[in-house]
């Protein structure tokens, strides 16, 4: 019956809908920023989806805001002057400096990993009619309590752990070949 | 973070040598606890890479992980099939569901 129950568990969790989270999994607050130089002064930045209800965001230089691969989140540029509208329809959106922000949202993890926040960064290189271009400068990551999550110094830690772990089974087989050897070379009596 | 990684580690490792003992043939009891050890060494980092900052799924990589150490027991240890078999599954089984209720 237990076996049963956990089938059916599973079958629905493989039907379920992207936007919620897959057993096994927690959600994580992913959010880009946009660094703006000053010869874009002239420039403001949107940030909108292309689908859904939800609407648009002014973006504030270096500050991070929330942005959706599901829904196609996509960053505009409007003169400084011009007010933001209420909807980026695509009647307002053609012919604008756009472009899609080149990231991959990381909306759920597995409950085991400590990620619980990453920040995206993103600086604007340029803006011509119709054409927007980002680059992507950098990446935070940080755990529920706030601690940043470095990369590259667990990377070391966790390489040599796995280094010694080879080397022991390696060293295991190797005795265990000799052993063999020996055994076969012996004269039996 | 490193710190509570080697608990985690440590942990596992504990689990897993222990189910090893207990289900190891006695006159290979020892060698079976040692390839247990170095077989966790080698994958319980590699796994922790893949899923924490590789982002890979958890159940793909626990697959992953029960293949290595079957193939540890089958060619380092020198057990058979189903021994091995019943080693890596029944050891990682067991983390996985500690895993599992201590995180829920």
């Amino acid at each position: 019956m237990s076996t049963l129950a956990a089938a059916c568990v599973a079958c629905a969790a493989l039907a379920l809908p992207p936007d919620l989270i897959t057993p096994g999994n927690k959600s994580v607050r992913h959010e880009l920023s946009l660094d703006v130089d000053e010869t874009f002064a002239e420039w403001r930045f949107l940030a909108a989806p292309t689908a859904g209800f939800r609407g648009v965001t002014t973006i504030e230089a270096g500050q991070p805001f929330r942005f959706s691969s599901k829904y196609g989140t996509r960053i505009y540029a409007l003169p400084a002057g011009e007010a933001p509208p209420e909807r980026c329809t695509e009647e307002w959106a053609a012919g604008r400096p756009q472009s899609e922000p080149g990231v991959g949202e990381i909306g759920q993890v597995s409950i085991l990993s400590p990620l619980a926040r990453v920040l995206t960064r993103l600086r604007v290189v340029e803006v011509s009619e119709g054409a927007l271009k980002l680059e992507r400068v950098g990446e935070e990551r940080w755990d529920s309590s706030g601690t940043p999550i470095g990369e590259a110094v667990l990377n070391l830690y966790l390489g040599g752990i796995a280094a010694v772990g080879f080397v022991g089974l390696l060293a295991l087989w190797l005795r265990s070949r000799k052993r063999r050897r020996l055994a076969c070379s012996q004269p039996t009596s | 973070m490193f710190a509570t990684y080697l608990l985690t580690l440590s942990a596992t490792i504990l689990v897993e040598l222990g189910v090893v003992w207990l289900l190891a043939p006695l006159a290979l009891r020892r060698t079976c606890v040692a390839t247990a050890l170095f077989a966790n060494l080698l994958t319980h980092p590699l796994a922790t890479h893949a899923v924490i900052l590789g982002g890979a799924g958890f159940w793909e990589v626990e697959l992953g992980v029960i293949v290595v150490e079957y193939l540890a027991f089958r060619l380092v240890a020198r057990q058979p099939a189903r021994t091995s078999v019943r080693l890596a599954v029944l050891a990682n089984g067991l983390t996985i569901a500690l895993t599992l209720a201590f995180r829920l």
